[in-house]
């Protein structure tokens, strides 16, 4: 019998249909992104709802997972196997949605509930991309029903009390708010906020199964009980093996070896004999809107002023109206130079009480 | 002195937080909510010194939203911000600056926002 679950709550939830989705890797740490992935759909004005990356190494693959429209989905696909010339794999996925929660708040029990939520109801997930307030999964249209029922389980929304309810208020068609946001185009491209986050744990586990995921979205729920914060998440699939790659970054006031040492402890609680792999110290930095899901070549900008600066991506993850970037923390100037050097930023910093915005 | 408080009412989660931080670096309380009800709910807890709005949101739009309020004797005299990313490029969308301007509210930014436009409106309407 099913355990009662003591609900959530939580602001809100969004579903973007009528999405395609295609999963992209290449062989060891070479990196591909801008070149053969962000540069060629971005020339062909294709706007993604949704791209998250991990670099390879290691005996790892690096891994690139993008959503567009559902028309434009099947073009992108070959687009980027042809520019990938045989050296990488590609799949396509049609017919996907686009699931967000928000907003988090860096509360990793919200993340890990939703995790849990996605792996109860048996939902193949072909994405996952964390945002500053949101947490987004992309899967089949087929399974949408069932994860959004399986969600209003999980969590309390105060402007829906069923899942009928949610349906029944759905905006009519996204295009509307797509073809404004596509005529703005400016020379440089203008952002709303750079915001930096430092001393960053970046951990990334492999899932073999549903249940090893309802596991991880467990262990992420017991992190946010011990005061851990989480920036950062996406989920890739691993083409060469049938799994799918997790990496998450944590920060915690604790000293970086007892905070590891607790992660660890938490990991081979719920997921003994899986082996996870640490990068520390890491850093984020979140590029704020305006409405990059909505705009082609706005992630092309961003990876190729990285690539050439040349800082190292050990992870990306662009959903809603964001773009968050995980680096090596000795990179962290150069990084935030070159996209200062990239964008239009305007003066723009978190206030000091949110870090201290402690549950 | 207290500060002036705002309220944020989006679907777009990021561009609440986006829009919190801008406000909160330029000294304002800011309170968030991701959908009219929400809103609705959090005036009756706390009346705001200016409401940032949304047009475009499920179930009630920030229209039919923004008329409500003007239409309450306890609320009126809010002053209401919306926000819209559906203007005078788009002649074949349902909604329109004009139609923003007859649900009374006192002015309207188009997104996407420029950070310094709408601070210098948020700053004129809150009367600083």
């Amino acid at each position: 019998m099913e355990k009662t679950i003591k609900k959530q709550k939580i602001g809100g939830l969004k579903v973007v249909e009528e999405g395609a989705c295609v999963a992209s890797s290449f062989p060891g740490a070479e990196t591909r992104l801008g070149a053969d992935i962000c540069a060629p759909l971005a020339q062909q004005k294709i706007n993604l709802t949704f791209l998250t990356h991990l670099a390879g190494g290691q005996g790892r693959d690096s891994s690139t997972v993008f959503c567009t429209e559902l028309e434009a989905g099947a073009g992108s696909h070959t687009l980027v196997e042809t520019c990938q010339g045989g050296r990488g794999r590609c799949r396509f996925f049609g017919e996907t949605c686009i699931v967000s929660l928000y907003p988090h708040d860096q509360h990793p029990e919200i993340t890990g509930h939703f995790l849990h939520s996605l792996a109860r109801a048996r939902v193949r997930v072909h994405g996952l991309a964390s945002s500053p307030s949101a947490i987004s999964g992309v899967i089949s249209l087929g399974s949408k029903k069932r994860a959004i029922h399986r969600l209003f389980k999980e969590f309390h929304f105060p402007t829906y009390d069923s899942p009928a309810e949610f349906y029944s208020a759905q905006l009519p068609p996204q295009e509307l708010v797509r073809a404004v946001v596509a005529q703005y185009q400016e020379k440089v491209i203008k952002i709303y906020c750079l915001v930096q986050d430092l001393d960053i744990d970046l951990w990334e586990v492999s899932i073999p199964s549903s249940r090893a995921l309802e596991e991880l979205g467990g262990a992420l729920v017991d992190m946010g009980g011990r005061g851990f914060r989480l920036p950062f998440l996406v989920a890739l699939p691993a083409l060469e093996k049938n799994e799918l790659r997790v990496a998450f970054g944590v920060r915690a006031e604790a000293p970086a070896a007892q905070r590891s040492a607790e992660i660890e402890q938490l990991l081979s609680s719920h997921l003994p004999g899986l082996p996870a792999r640490l990068t520390t110290p890491a850093a984020a930095i979140f590029v704020h809107g305006p409405h990059f899901g909505d705009r082609y070549g706005i992630g092309q900008t961003l990876v190729e002023a990285l690539e050439q600066a040349p800082v190292t991506l050990l992870g990306l993850s662009c959903t809603v109206s964001s773009i968050s970037v995980m680096i090596k923390q000795q990179e962290f100037n150069a990084a935030v130079r070159v996209l200062e050097q990239t964008f239009e930023v305007p003066d723009c910093r978190p206030v000091q009480s949110r870090d201290g915005d402690k549950q | 002195m207290a500060k002036e408080y705002i309220l944020i009412v989006d679907d777009d989660p990021d561009f609440v937080e986006t829009v919190s931080m801008l406000l909160e670096n330029r000294g304002y309380e800011v309170g968030k909510a991701y959908d009219a009800f929400e809103g609705e709910a959090s005036i009756k807890k706390r009346r705001p010194d200016l409401l940032v709005l949304d047009v475009m949101m499920p179930k009630k739009s920030g229209y039919e939203f923004c008329k409500e309020l003007k239409a309450n004797t306890w609320t009126k005299d809010i002053p209401i911000m919306l926000l819209t990313a559906v203007g005078e490029a788009v002649p074949t969308t349902t909604y329109s600056h004009y139609e923003g301007m007859t649900t009374e509210a006192e002015d309207y930014v188009a997104k996407p926002v420029d950070a310094a436009t709408l601070a210098e409106a948020v700053e004129r309407l809150i009367g600083r």
